[in-house]
């Protein structure tokens, strides 16, 4: 039991009294507590079934200053026929009031600019009988004194307090709540009982600090394609057309290029210092697609796709080379329900002379079985830099569908030749692709709005479940 | 491109019956996936490398071949046509060619497919008309010679198609007065004003490419022989040519070759049998590989014949990517190679990790928020020093210079969740060169500069830092309140100026500190 209900207790099971005011116990100076305090230690003793409470309610009519002296004086409107006849001008401030309710009560009236009074005596009124006697006041007449504040009204609540037999009979033991230092070192915990508690009261949340999803989500596909034995590659955001489009074998005149789709930023981007391989991509440019303008090449914008880093990646190394990246790719897109301006793309090369489509396949396959997805399909697609062109589905078992994550297939020899110094004949197979990451999070956390993920609701990033 | 076909109009093109989900099924496996459809309609998406499936004819010609019903070099009735066009050389849009489709049965559907294809066609390989332009005309109505050549607009006189009080207009007129001349006007030469036309013996306009066609001279359902030109600024005119010619051609008519103009012969290109097996990983014989081709309609002979309205194949690998489309993606086995590679992982990945362990064990919430901002939030933190060129929001224009004011933004937008609130980022900031930074914001109702020193002191210690010596001297950030801000080379921390901490009804500190660069 708590100290202050043992202490409560205790008083109650010594006073004589029975039943007593929690009023009445509060005034013992032993117990030492003021009688909020008893009659909320009280009521949890009355939980406990030690005690029972009685609800009292007691009303108290006392009179105000003003009340005071019109019971010493008289009423005001009977003050007033005392100076009358008189000029309404004439009034004094005192006996203005007394002017209103005499004319009100019939008691004196106007005549030109003279008041004078219709009666020669005035009867005992309600209010006067009200005020020598306010506890005798009926309702109606202590409403007629509090309208003209002569009297004020508080109410008191009070319990009465009477033991059960079980109050009678239990022994008050103080528990304590908090073990303290002190109790330690001393030694006095030995002596002392404590509070128990239970595991079913509510206590005030604990919010550990966590990982974002997407962390989760990318550390996740990082794991996948270090066990595969890929390394990983990060490029800056901020690209040159060059990497982004030219080396990818996309067209000066695409449509993909132009403004409403892409972020440009001001200024002119370097070409690379290797001046050969910028004269073999404008080579192949030229001969494919009958153009191509340094100019073009030139620009700077938010990367469309992580495929530059895998350029960048065939243009620096020698095969055998297995290469990820997972990282922030941005489109110049209106924010809805399923469109972000930026967002994650999964890339990922096998550049080897020995691998096929078939290998491709396999590679897709055990990174979805690693991500938690058991079956997948590849459908023909097109991409400017790919041939074999792939849209990789994932079949979804509990929605019996598949869906849609991204894009793969095996680099154009336009593509690889001039960036790996090859002719088109001889240019060695790469495997690629390019993956959406924001989709699988929706999957995972099971979200209808794609922006959910990045509006970085405090409330839902504590709450949401860890994916298992 | 999402083209538009009719089930009815499929089928009578296959010439058999053929079950609505076999086709669905097989335009998926196709490269041609079906994006919505009933049983009337379906709606199949092409792509670039595909214009001679931009209509019901190029798709069910294709379908025939995967599903058996006809495989091989399609085979169209072929002429030669005595059409004279005299071509007077002209600078605007210099390439040209023509060809003739006769004896064609149309239906309202035939027409609506091939309006459909020419516009599609207009807007990939035209590249909105400015590369390419088409024009179908009924030839019966046209006297013959045509000419090609040049006039100033004022001269120009014709009622064009859609023409909005059914008037003749003159070329001016055209360009102000209807739809298509509002559009396109920009692809004619400021000055002096004029435009390429097409006239005919009778010195009738009949066409203002790249703009319009006469109404007198327009294809109807009871249009039978078709005449078919494509002006340009680059060549190819003939591959747009020979992509309408050919599709009409598998509604039964006659194509004839006129000058200039597509020859409609096949390309040819030996096949690589030994690429064909490096690439596909498939143990296929010659005379399997030439069945797989003739299904997706090529020739074989010793070489491969391809039909005239395959732009796409360049090379080796493009026939090895249709051979494994007859072959199934479905149908390939899953394998892995043997690589002996190990993986590596970046270490700036691996301190990014660690670091956020350290900030979550300190009881910090990682948030993420986007690398592109308002310009106005940018200005909390001195400005943005990167802006985009063409933002289409406000709100995602230029690329933040620090991840403060999109934190704050973020305390903002929380004061309804359960404080204290402690949150933190890893990310890129842009002032202006890329870099990297932690970044995190305190806040609860005795948030202050002790506690966020603290947190600071333990990654600087945690992390190694402390043998380089950061010197953190009292200093002035724009975010911060003078005289509780630290800052040094790797950062700044402190308590948050109240009039900004007023925005949030708690008191807030944070920190950012720059991270190695290096990639």
């Amino acid at each position: 039991m708590h100290p202050d209900e043992a202490r409560l207790l205790t008083a109650l099971q010594q006073t004589k009294a029975t039943p007593i005011k929690t009023s009445q116990i509060a005034t013992d100076p032993k117990l030492g507590m003021n009688p909020d305090k008893v009659s909320r230690t009280a009521y949890s003793l009355s939980q406990k079934g030690l005690l029972t409470l009685n609800k009292l309610t007691d009303t108290q009519v006392s009179l105000t200053p003003e009340g005071r002296e019109v019971l010493s004086k008289g009423l005001p409107e009977k003050l007033f026929l005392k100076i009358l006849p008189v000029s309404v001008s004439e009034v004094p401030p005192e006996l203005q009031r007394g002017m209103g309710w005499a004319l009100k009560r019939g008691w004196a009236e106007k005549k030109g600019d003279l008041l004078v009074a219709t009666v020669k005596t005035t009867p005992t009124t309600p209010e006067e009988r009200a005020l020598k006697n306010p506890s005798k006041a009926t309702p109606a007449e202590l409403d007629l004194l509090k309208k003209r504040k002569w009297v004020s009204i508080s109410t008191t609540t009070d319990y009465e307090i009477t033991l059960t037999p079980e109050g009678k009979s239990e022994k008050p033991e103080a528990h304590v709540n908090q073990l303290t230092p002190q109790m330690l070192l001393d030694g006095s915990w030995k002596k002392q009982s404590f509070t128990t508690f239970s595991p079913l009261t509510p206590v005030p949340k604990q919010w550990p600090g966590r990982f974002h999803p997407m962390t989760d989500l990318v550390n996740r596909v990082r794991q996948a394609f270090l066990s595969m034995g890929f390394t990983e590659r990060r490029e800056p955001f901020i690209e040159s057309t060059f990497w982004d489009f030219d080396a990818l074998f996309v067209p000066q005149d695409h449509p993909a290029r132009e403004m409403q789709d892409t972020f440009y930023i001001e200024g002119d981007a370097p070409l690379p210092k290797d001046k050969a391989l910028v004269g073999r991509v404008a080579d192949i440019h030229k001969t494919c697609w009958g153009t191509w303008e340094k100019s073009e090449a030139e620009k700077f914008l938010l990367r469309t796709h992580t495929t530059c880093v895998s350029a960048r990646t065939l243009a620096e190394l020698k095969p055998p080379v297995k290469m990820f990246s997972v990282d922030k790719v941005f489109r110049n897109e209106t924010l809805d329900y399923k469109h972000l301006a930026e967002f994650y793309q999964v890339e990922g090369i096998v550049y080897d002379p020995d691998v096929n489509f078939k290998h491709l396949l396999g590679y897709l396959k055990h990174f979805y079985t690693l991500m938690g997805f058991d079956k997948i399909r590849v459908r023909p697609a097109y991409f400017p830099y790919t041939e074999f062109s792939t849209e990789v589905d994932v079949w979804l078992q509990d929605r019996s569908k598949w869906i849609e994550l991204g894009g793969a297939g095996i680099f154009r020899p336009e593509v690889v030749a001039p960036l790996t110094d090859t002719t088109t004949e001889e240019a060695c197979p790469v495997l690629a692709w390019g993956l959406g990451l924001e989709r699988l999070a929706m999957l995972y956390y099971g979200l209808e709005d794609i922006r959910q993920l990045y509006r970085s609701d405090i409330t839902w990033l504590r709450q949401r479940r860890e994916f298992t | 491109m999402i083209v538009e076909v009719e089930y009815a109009d499929l089928i009578s093109l296959l010439g058999k019956s053929v079950p609505l989900q076999d086709i669905v099924n097989a335009l998926d496996m196709f490269g041609t996936p079906v994006d919505e459809y009933d049983e009337t309609t379906l709606r199949v998406e092409v792509f670039p490398n595909r214009p001679d499936m931009l209509g019901p004819e190029g798709i069910s010609r294709s379908l025939k071949g995967v599903l058996g019903i006809e495989t091989g070099l399609p085979q169209w009735k072929m002429s030669s046509s005595e059409l004279e066009i005299d071509v007077t050389s002209t600078t605007i849009r210099p390439h040209l060619s023509f060809a003739t489709v006769t004896g064609v049965k149309l239906t309202e559907s035939a027409v609506k497919s091939l309006m459909q294809m020419q516009e599609k066609l207009h807007i990939g390989m035209g590249r909105n008309r400015a590369k390419f332009s088409i024009g179908i005309y009924d030839m019966d109505r046209i006297r013959f010679p045509v000419k090609y050549t040049e006039m100033p607009l004022k001269d120009i006189s014709f009622m064009p198609l859609d023409a909005p009080t059914g008037e003749e207009l003159t070329g001016q007129e055209v360009l102000t007065q209807t739809e298509k001349g509002r559009d396109f006007a920009h692809l004619l030469p400021k000055n002096p004003r004029k435009a390429p036309v097409m006239v005919d013996a009778m010195d009738r306009v009949i066409s203002m490419p790249p703009i319009l066609n006469a109404d007198f001279c327009k294809v109807t359902s009871s249009t039978t022989n078709l005449l078919i030109d494509s002006t340009g600024t680059a060549p190819g005119t003939d591959r747009m040519v020979a992509l309408i010619a050919t599709a009409l051609a598998e509604r039964g008519g006659t194509i004839n070759v006129v000058m200039p103009g597509p020859l409609f012969l096949p390309g040819r290109m030996k096949l690589d049998m030994k690429y064909i097996h490096k690439l596909t990983g498939l143990e296929l014989n010659r005379s399997e590989v030439a069945e797989l081709l003739k299904r997706m309609r090529f020739g074989f002979l010793d070489e491969v014949l391809i039909p005239p309205y395959r732009t796409d194949i360049m090379n080796q690998i493009d026939l090895a990517e249709d051979l494994a489309i007859a072959y199934g993606y479905q149908n390939f086995t899953h394998e892995l190679p043997r690589m002996g590679l190990v993986g590596k992982p970046l270490k700036v990945s691996e301190f990014e990790n660690t670091l956020r362990c350290l900030m979550v064990g300190n009881g910090f919430l990682e948030v993420k928020l986007f690398n592109l901002i308002s310009k106005v939030d940018a200005l909390l933190a001195g400005g943005a020093k990167v802006e985009t060129a063409n933002p289409k929001s406000l709100e995602c224009s230029v690329l933040r210079p620090s991840l403060l004011p999109g934190l704050f933004g973020l305390l903002r937008s929380n004061k309804s969740a359960d404080y204290p609130q402690r949150i933190f980022e890893i990310g890129e900031i842009f002032a202006p060169g890329q870099g990297r930074c932690l970044a995190g914001f305190i806040t609860h109702a005795k948030a202050g500069f002790t506690e966020v020193k603290g947190v600071v002191d333990a990654i600087q210690d945690l992390t190694g830092k402390t043998a380089e010596q950061p010197t953190w001297k009292a200093g002035e950030h724009p975010m911060f309140m003078p005289g509780r801000t630290a800052i040094s080379e790797w950062g700044v921390y402190g308590e948050l100026l109240p009039v900004l901490s007023q925005k949030i009804g708690m008191p807030v500190a944070g920190f950012e500190l720059r991270l190695e660069t290096d990639l």
